[in-house]
């Protein structure tokens, strides 16, 4: 049941997040999943076994979420959800290879330990950018913007109807466990009472997916699901998606830690 | 299980994601080519079902674990499976969106793994041809439990595939196979116990829910060829793909096959690390695609690289936090002024 | 004028599972006028609605809006003259931002989107909830989610408003607030509802539906002192009236 309530608060929490109004806020949303959506495809092109080459990437989270006020502590708390799972199958590469790469002092660094770095990074990396976006952006935006990339209408009016209403079916899943629990006797939800809790909401949903469906042809409906007018791309955006893109790329192939290092050790 | 961007190489989230595209565009297709304008608030509120009847967890007896529903099954008995799949499609969008579970590139792997099984070749081909003969309890709860195990050992068989060949973790084939199924096996029979349940409550309580959808999905049935199609397609775009990426870039792809010679290995930890290093051997599938990569990334200056990479994190996080006070202070002043 | 008037003759209905909901209601209705609807649950005020919105076809016995029956062909149009608030707004409001339900309607009709925008803001304005146009449905309050209902449906410019319990669930202030508004409003109304003293506030007119069937329709506060009568209905003196000297008199 504290499934139910946190997840309603990191809806409610990236709702107000992109409630927002600041300079990223404003950048056309398309603009923003194409550029998340580079950064992503850039990080999960690198090999496995640079972990360094992967940190210039943080610049972009650093400055996204501070320009868009965003809590990147919140973001690393959201974006733990992932990590049980990279955890649990990337502990087995520093397991399974065992190859040395390199000696930093007298430390052997093997393979395996790269790649598990390297995995780990990249995660964080792609779950953070992922939230930025969203947190950024808003429902009603994301639906505009996958529509806009081509996916098909159809889908992009689900997602929007589906997250209106999964508060609600939050909510009455609660009550109904609620009500459970007080006759449980500190028991969970057995099998047999399954069916009946889980069948009677199923049926209340059905039933309201009629009374919506009135509401919706009450109102005009007549099969294509209407939506707003969609913002313009401007200068900025163009600048934001020019920019970023080709940081990324340059990134990709200069290797800006090592060169920055080599001009340290250079130095001495 | 959701697939994370950071174990799919580019090649295999672009075919997947390409998959998934060709899957939901004829879906769509054929969802708005039927009769029932009433489908869409349907999906709608089915989808938010499902996402909130997934944290409702019931205790399995005997084992003091608990499990809850995944959906696809049960989507595509009340909806028809094209219906279900976009909502499948939907809901996952919205776990990888909101609740980081799931990659957004690898949002493609997803759809197809955790919806493309249940919705158009578990349902159509087990469920449905097992309730035929007669609709009652006990056949429900056959079918029900057949297709969800069956169509949950291909979603995680698939995952296995998708890693195997993104080549992103150093688990090998058969461990990780021997991993993933056992797991997804109780997870299938958590889910076909589930909807059987459910199904079988509303049946009771309002057979016409259940034969009205059953009526329309006879009528809209998934044909043998769409489906041989659509994996075709997948098979495809995913050789395709992966093809052209290691054609294109040999630099960091998981390709290399060379195997250093004349490196120390780390010293072995006793038997067991040497009979599963030699049982590997024996029985690693895809013996070419060895990990122990070092023709790719320059080993030698990778120190260096540490410590630029250091430096650059300081700049970056110095950036950031510059950015916050500048903002904090300009809110302060306008505040006063 | 007579475009805004609404004539119910001998409308029956039976459900799939053979219950009789209604069986030969009869009634006219002028237009601006306010009506009550009361009685009992399961007397018959939500189906009736239903009919007069098109949602549910008569099994026996006619609707005419201005003139215009009501039949499987004629539900565009009668749709945009007759506007149904649901009693759960969670029903009403199916986007994601309260301006994108309100501008649903008439989206749907092809207006041009600047129109679209001088609608919405005017039905925001209506209802006194501007503040809310961006707002997500699930943030608001049970009386602000009641409101953006309405706000949505006055959108269809509709002549005739029908309401179902629109005060339930409602906070004392919201529900004044609501009635202040209602009372404001020039459109025909039929209201179904329990809160008597709502009725009392804002209709002249009360129809008392029993078990299907039209059991009184008159002057709402020669109704409602009749205590025999709103007893064999299964209602109850409105708490204003029941202390007043004049009609417990009445009813003695």
């Amino acid at each position: 049941m504290s499934n139910i309530a946190k997840s309603s608060q990191n809806l409610r929490w990236m709702d107000n997040q992109s409630d927002k109004n600041t300079i990223i806020h404003r950048i056309n949303p398309v603009v923003k999943l194409v550029v998340s959506l580079i950064y992503i495809f850039t990080i999960i092109s690198f090999d496995n076994y640079s972990p360094e080459r992967l940190i210039p990437f943080i610049f972009y989270i650093f400055i996204v979420s501070s320009l868009a006020e965003i809590s990147l502590i919140h973001l690393l708390k959201l974006s733990a959800v992932s990590l049980p799972l990279i955890i649990g199958i990337g502990i087995f590469n520093p397991i399974f290879n065992r190859e040395v790469a390199y000696y930093i002092g007298s430390i052997p660094i093997s393979f395996g330990m790269l790649s598990f770095c390297t995995l780990f990074i990249k995660s964080l990396m792609t779950v953070i950018s992922g939230l930025l976006l969203v947190a950024t952006t808003g429902i009603n935006n994301l639906g505009m913007a996958l529509r806009k990339i081509g996916l098909p209408k159809i889908f992009a009016v689900q997602i929007m109807l589906t997250y209106r209403y999964i508060t609600v079916f939050m909510e009455e899943v609660n009550t109904t466990l609620t009500a459970h629990s007080l006759r449980a006797n500190n028991k969970g939800v057995s099998y047999k009472s399954y069916g009946y809790l889980v069948g009677n909401i199923l049926l209340r949903t059905i039933d309201r997916s009629q009374k919506i469906y009135e509401a919706m042809c009450l109102r005009g409906f007549h099969g294509d699901y209407v939506t707003g007018k969609n913002p313009k791309i401007n200068k900025t955006d163009i600048i934001y998606l020019a920019v970023w893109s080709s940081l990324f790329i340059f990134i990709r192939y200069y290797n800006l830690s090592q060169i920055i290092g080599n001009l340290i050790i250079g130095e001495f | 299980m959701h697939m994370a961007d950071a174990l799919m190489s580019p090649a295999v989230g672009t075919a997947l994601w390409g998959s998934s595209a060709v899957a939901m565009a004829y879906s769509s297709k054929k969802v708005q080519s039927g009769l029932d304008d009433n489908k869409i608030p349907l999906m709608g509120v089915m989808g938010a079902f499902v996402f909130a009847a997934q944290m409702i967890n019931f205790t399995i007896p005997m084992t003091g674990s608990s499990g809850h529903i995944g959906g696809g099954l049960l989507l595509s008995i009340i909806l028809g499976p094209y219906a279900a799949f976009i909502t499948m499609a939907s809901i996952l969008a919205i776990q990888a969106l909101f609740f980081a579970d799931g990659g957004l590139l690898a949002l493609g792997a997803n759809i197809i793994n955790l919806g493309f099984f249940t919705c158009f070749i578990a349902y159509p081909y087990i469920f449905k041809p097992m309730m035929k003969n007669k609709f009652d309890e006990k056949n429900l709860f056959k079918a029900s439990l057949t297709a969800s195990i069956i169509g949950l050992q291909m979603g995680a068989f698939a995952v296995v595939i998708e890693t195997l060949i993104s080549g992103k973790t150093e688990l090998p084939f058969w461990n990780f196979l021997l991993l993933m199924q056992p797991i997804h096996l109780a997870i299938g029979v958590v889910e076909g116990l589930v909807t059987a349940a459910v199904v079988t409550f509303v049946w009771k309580n309002r057979p016409e829910i259940i034969s009205s959808s059953f009526e329309n999905n006879r009528l809209s049935g998934v044909s043998i060829k769409s489906v041989a199609s659509m994996i075709m397609i997948m098979a495809i775009l995913t050789g395709g793909f992966v093809s052209w990426f290691a054609s294109s870039n040999p630099d960091g792809l998981e390709w290399s096959m060379f195997k250093t010679s004349g490196q120390e290995e780390l010293e072995a930890d006793g038997h067991v690390y040497e009979k599963s290093a030699s049982l590997q051997e024996k029985t690693a599938v895809l013996p070419d695609y060895g990990f122990k990569n070092t023709e790719g990334s320059n080993i030698g200056t990778s120190v260096s690289g540490i410590i630029g990479g250091g430096i650059t994190f300081v700049v970056a996080s110095a950036l950031g936090f510059g950015i916050n006070q500048y903002k904090k202070k300009n809110k302060t002043d306008n505040k006063a002024a | 004028m007579s475009h805004n008037t609404i004539k119910v003759v001998d409308l029956h209905h039976t459900y799939p599972d053979k219950r009789e909901a209604l069986r030969g209601i009869s009634f006219e209705v002028q237009q601006g006028e306010s009506i009550g609807l009361v009685g009992a649950n399961g007397a018959g005020k939500s189906t009736l609605l239903q009919h007069l919105v098109g949602v549910l076809m008569a099994s026996s016995g006619s609707i005419e809006v201005g003139h215009i029956p009501v039949n499987k062909t004629t539900l565009q149009t009668i749709r945009q003259k007759v506007g149904l608030v649901f009693q759960d707004s969670d029903n009403q409001l199916f986007m994601n931002r309260v301006y994108d339900d309100v501008a649903f309607g008439p989206r749907n009709y092809n207006i041009p989107e600047d129109k679209v925008d001088d609608i919405v803001k005017e039905s925001l304005n209506r209802m006194g909830i501007e503040h809310l146009a961006e707002r997500a449905p699930y943030k608001l309050s049970g009386g602000e989610k009641k409101s953006a209902a309405i706000a949505s449906v006055l959108a269809m410019s509709p002549d005739i408003l029908v309401m179902d319990e629109p005060t339930s669930g409602l906070d004392p202030k919201s529900r004044r607030n609501l009635i202040n508004i209602l009372g404001s409003f020039e459109h025909t109304k039929i209201i179904a509802t329990h809160d008597m003293d709502m009725v009392i506030d804002l209709c002249d007119r009360t129809i008392i539906l029993k078990d299907g069937l039209v059991a009184a329709d008159g002057p709402t506060l020669e109704i409602f002192s009749d205590a025999k009568l709103l007893e064999e209905c299964s209602l109850e003196i409105p708490l204003r009236m029941a202390s007043c000297p004049k009609c417990s008199k009445q009813s003695e």
